[in-house]
């Protein structure tokens, strides 16, 4: 076998393992499918490209993490868009909600955890989500984030606080959703 | 990891919006192996061998004519390399080793090798000296090699030359190839230059210059070609069509923008 197909089944191993899983990804981040396909499309070809790079053990966290930087370059171009409707004194379109196709849980606790997230720093909720949707060890997480193995346990340490203290405060708005601790720490360290 | 922390991911995992394993695996989706097509240039169904032989096999056809910054140069098929859109860069002299493959560039297959050492994607310290050869799969291979060493001789391999302005061992550019006339599914001239004159004026993006090209092969009734976009470099942000008649695709490659040098 040559390198020339190594290369080519070494990319096709990497699809076939991941594709799934980058576009759950995505469309957990997304506002629809076809923007999710988007995404999708610009993390593979960054990957044909650059297949020689991509690290054997971290594969999933070298894509995931381009995917983070695709999908942030999208949100800076719906901003500038949205800014410039409002230079033109339009009202910006409403963005269509999240199609949750595969959703998995749609009960109304799992919609408050959902918000609750919405309302954290985007750098908390997207530590909890790697570790909890992603389903990421800590070092496949320190890849995606480009950070260390340690500030990944810090920041998830953190980010679970603020996610408590949120859930506490919608519990004590609604009594719907039920901490099992009653200690929820306020720990506002950056 | 606290009781506490353990239900606050139980309460994560069960808001989590899109279950994986409700998803398609790639080979249950249309779409899935439909980008692995456009991305790859080969058949998701069939091996990667076999697939890229469909550009390499003897007495390929093909013309392959790329247009950018207002000019048009048509490329001769060469009997050794017939991939013209690629080139594999090897970081050691022998074919097991570590390789890139990157879009060719026009300036030649070694300085497009170059460029990857430069860049750091295969080495420290800049670029060796770098031999081109032609493998038996006709792509070119970009080997580091000692000074008045035959790297290419070694493995068995003919040698291009370095300076090639093409991926073409033996035949130089020509200024126009034209496509016989007579052969079934070719596209005409006409379609060609309506095709280039639409990504000529501007900078268009794969998928931009994909819709353009698509509309006028619809005008003109061609429903036999389909166009497969190839990984565009950094710096070659811009479509320029290629027409590989055999394949009955128009290959998109990236250049640079119109105007820059």
């Amino acid at each position: 076998m040559t390198a020339v197909d190594h290369v080519e089944q070494r990319y096709r191993l990497l699809f076939e393992r991941h594709w799934r899983r980058v576009f759950a990804y995505a469309l957990r981040r997304s506002t629809n499918r076809a923007a999710a396909e988007d995404v999708v499309a610009d993390v593979f070809l960054t990957a044909w490209r650059r297949v020689g790079d991509i690290p054997d053990d971290y594969e999933l966290a070298w894509l995931l993490a381009v995917a983070r930087k695709v999908l942030a370059n999208a949100y800076r171009g719906d901003a500038r868009r949205d800014r410039l409707l409002a230079r033109l004194h339009q009202a910006a379109p409403a963005l269509p909600a999240p199609e949750v196709e595969a959703a998995a849980d749609e009960s109304e606790a799992a919609e408050q955890v959902r918000a609750a997230l919405g309302r954290l720093r985007e750098a908390d909720a997207e530590i909890l989500q790697l570790a909890n949707w992603e389903q990421l060890p800590h070092a496949q997480i320190a890849v995606v984030l480009d950070c260390t193995v340690n500030a990944v346990a810090i920041r998830l340490h953190r980010a679970r606080q603020r996610l408590s203290d949120e859930l506490a405060k919608e519990s004590g708005r609604t009594g719907h959703i039920e901490p099992t601790s009653p200690t929820f720490s306020s720990d506002t360290t950056p | 990891m606290s009781d506490t922390d353990h239900d606050l991911d139980n309460l994560l995992r069960a808001a989590n919006p899109v279950d994986e394993d409700r998803l398609p695996l790639p080979s249950e989706s249309p779409g899935a192996q439909l980008l692995y097509e456009k991305i790859t240039g080969t058949p998701y169904s069939g091996s990667a061998r076999r697939a890229r032989r469909r550009w390499a096999g003897p007495g390929l056809a093909a013309v392959l004519a790329v247009a950018g910054g207002g000019a048009v140069a048509a490329y001769a098929i060469s009997s050794h390399v017939s991939s013209h859109l690629a080139v594999t860069c090897y970081a050691a002299p022998n074919l097991e080793s570590r390789a890139l493959i990157v879009p060719a560039e026009a300036a030649g297959p070694v300085a497009t090798c170059s460029r990857a050492w430069v860049d750091g994607r295969l080495g420290t310290g800049g670029p060796p000296l770098l031999v081109a050869c032609a493998t038996p799969q006709g792509v070119a291979a970009v080997l580091p090699s000692a000074p008045g060493g035959d790297v290419c001789g070694q493995l068995g391999l003919p040698a291009l030359p370095a300076g090639a302005t093409s991926l073409t061992s033996t035949t130089p550019p020509t200024a126009a190839s034209t496509p016989p006339t007579d052969a079934p599914g070719t596209m005409s001239p006409g379609v060609r230059d309506a095709i280039i004159t639409a990504l000529r004026a501007t900078c268009l993006t794969s998928a931009q210059a994909e819709l353009s090209i698509t509309k006028v092969l619809a005008k003109a009734n061609v429903n036999w070609a389909v166009v497969t976009p190839t990984p565009f470099p950094p710096g070659r942000p811009c479509a320029s069509p290629g027409f590989d008649e055999e394949a009955k695709q128009v290959v998109l490659t990236g250049i640079p923008p119109p105007g820059s040098s």
